[in-house]
């Protein structure tokens, strides 16, 4: 537990100075929407309605963007094996990566995601539900895309494999986020979506932390 | 088990190959070939359907490899990821191909029944179709793996993993239909208790998944050859030995 949390700072201490690369996804983020929001033409009642699911796909994309964030980098450098020699279990690994790549990478999306939704007029209640469904998915996500980050390790061309790996993984999340908002409307907290994202996410890492640990084993025996 | 360890020994694969790969493979052409011909010409349209019941011959039996064959690529990276067995990885890699083919087959013929059945190509929010297609996307996922990772044991490890992730597709294909809501009716055949087809009409439906289930044996013991002797020409002296030494170097 102590070596986790030592992971997750020494990660925080490494993003603060690292001039920003952790506000790349919502800046991502923000400049999709804003394409989005010219390519379907500005019309604002088309926008409200497509305005939570377009804020999902710019999350998802930011996320599975950062994918190469999760753990190459301590990859290339051969941090994974030394600590493993020191110890540290892949397992331990692959929970610290995947705690600070949520809290590092995903937690700005999720922050942003209320205030994108300016952009498209989305009522107070949508917002809400919004907010909320993605941070019962956000466990989910860092799990898939650390697994696919795992799986991918140092590659250069990592970038289609990660989204080949994790895209199919996603899809029940996505099925079920875009969903939650309108929920919202009906039945609150209580929707059937939320409960169901929160099981998905879950599941997901009790799938990801053995699969990425099993990963990061693989790529660091060469 | 026993066989599958008698069978992990390449030299052993290779006797047992010799004549099971074109006994597969014929088996398939000639099974195929006469499915063929039953399903398309001697078998009567059902009452319901009319001709469309034509389409059930090819993706039925699509549907059915293309899950038998993601079952096989779990169980081989199983295999493989446990006990290290490379026999293991060159079955489970020669596997997606026709694995991946069968899903599109599957997919493409159910749309096509889709229309004249229940007028529509495709339903987005019809969780069979939906875990079909995560199934395909699934076996991308493990091709490109194989295709980006150049260093074969890697490779053969880290597409284990992600086959036996995705493994947890099967179940849902297989539930969909009970479980939730869908368009696709429940089981027909497969199942003790399922109300089952006319003769006409199992005839050939059986012949052709026999004979799909053969091609599938092809291509697995197809590739595996195939692998074996590239395995084989990489392990072998890359160039011939070096004649001049140092000290015939003018310097």
């Amino acid at each position: 537990m102590n070596i986790i949390f030592k992971i997750l700072k020494r990660d925080i201490i490494r993003a603060a100075r690292s001039s920003g690369s952790w506000a790349y996804g919502p800046v991502f983020m923000a400049v999709f929407l804003a394409l989005c929001a010219i390519a379907l033409g500005g019309e604002m009642s088309v926008l409200r309605q497509l305005g939570s699911p377009l804020i999902w796909m710019a999350v998802t994309f930011a996320a599975l963007m950062s994918v190469d964030k999760v753990f190459a980098d301590d990859l290339r450098d051969g941090t994974t094996g030394q600590l493993w020699l020191s110890g540290v279990s892949y397992l331990t690994q692959a929970v610290a990566g995947l705690l600070s790549f949520m809290v590092i990478y995903l937690l700005p999306l999720v922050i942003a995601a209320p205030l994108w939704s300016l952009l498209f007029d989305l009522s107070a209640e949508s917002v809400i539900g919004l907010t909320f469904a993605l941070i019962c998915a956000l466990p989910g996500l860092a799990a898939f895309a650390g697994l696919a980050g795992a799986i991918t390790g140092a590659r250069g061309k990592g970038g289609f494999l990660a989204i080949f790996i994790s895209a199919p993984l996603l899809i029940p999340i996505l099925i079920f986020g875009v969903a939650a908002p309108e929920s919202y409307h009906i039945n609150g907290l209580a929707a059937l979506e939320f409960r169901a994202l929160i099981g998905l996410s879950l599941f997901a890492l009790a799938l990801s932390i053995p699969a990425s640990a099993a990963a990061l084993s693989v790529n660091t025996d060469r | 088990m026993r066989f599958i360890s008698y069978l992990s020994n390449p030299a052993r694969f290779l006797r047992f190959s010799r004549f099971a790969t074109p006994l597969s493979g014929w088996a398939a052409f000639g099974l195929i070939g006469v499915g063929l011909i039953y399903a398309l010409i001697l078998s009567p349209p059902a009452v319901e359907h009319g001709q469309a019941v034509r389409i059930m011959y090819i993706h039925v039996p699509a549907a059915w490899c293309a899950m038998a064959a993601y079952f096989s690529i779990a169980l081989a990276s199983l295999v493989s990821f446990v006990w290290r067995h490379s026999l293991a990885d060159s079955v489970a890699r020669s596997l997606a191909l026709p694995g991946v083919a069968f899903t599109f087959l599957a997919l493409v013929t159910g749309s096509l029944w889709g229309r004249p059945a229940w007028g529509t190509w495709w339903q987005w929010t019809d969780v069979r179709m939906m875990s079909v297609l995560v199934l395909l996307f699934i076996y991308i996922g493990y091709m490109a793996i194989w295709n980006i990772v150049s260093d074969r044991q890697q490779a053969s490890r880290l597409a284990a993993i992600l086959a036996m992730v995705g493994a947890l597709n099967l179940p849902i294909i297989k539930l969909s239909v009970n479980r939730w809501n869908s368009m696709h009716q429940t089981a027909t055949v497969s199942e003790p208790g399922a109300p089952g087809l006319a003769l006409e009409l199992l005839t050939p439906l059986l012949l052709m998944a026999v004979g799909y289930t053969c091609l599938l044996a092809w291509f697995a013991l197809r590739g595996t050859e195939a692998e074996l002797v590239q395995l084989k020409q990489a392990r072998a002296a890359k160039s011939k030995p070096a004649k001049v030494t140092l000290e015939d170097v003018s310097s």
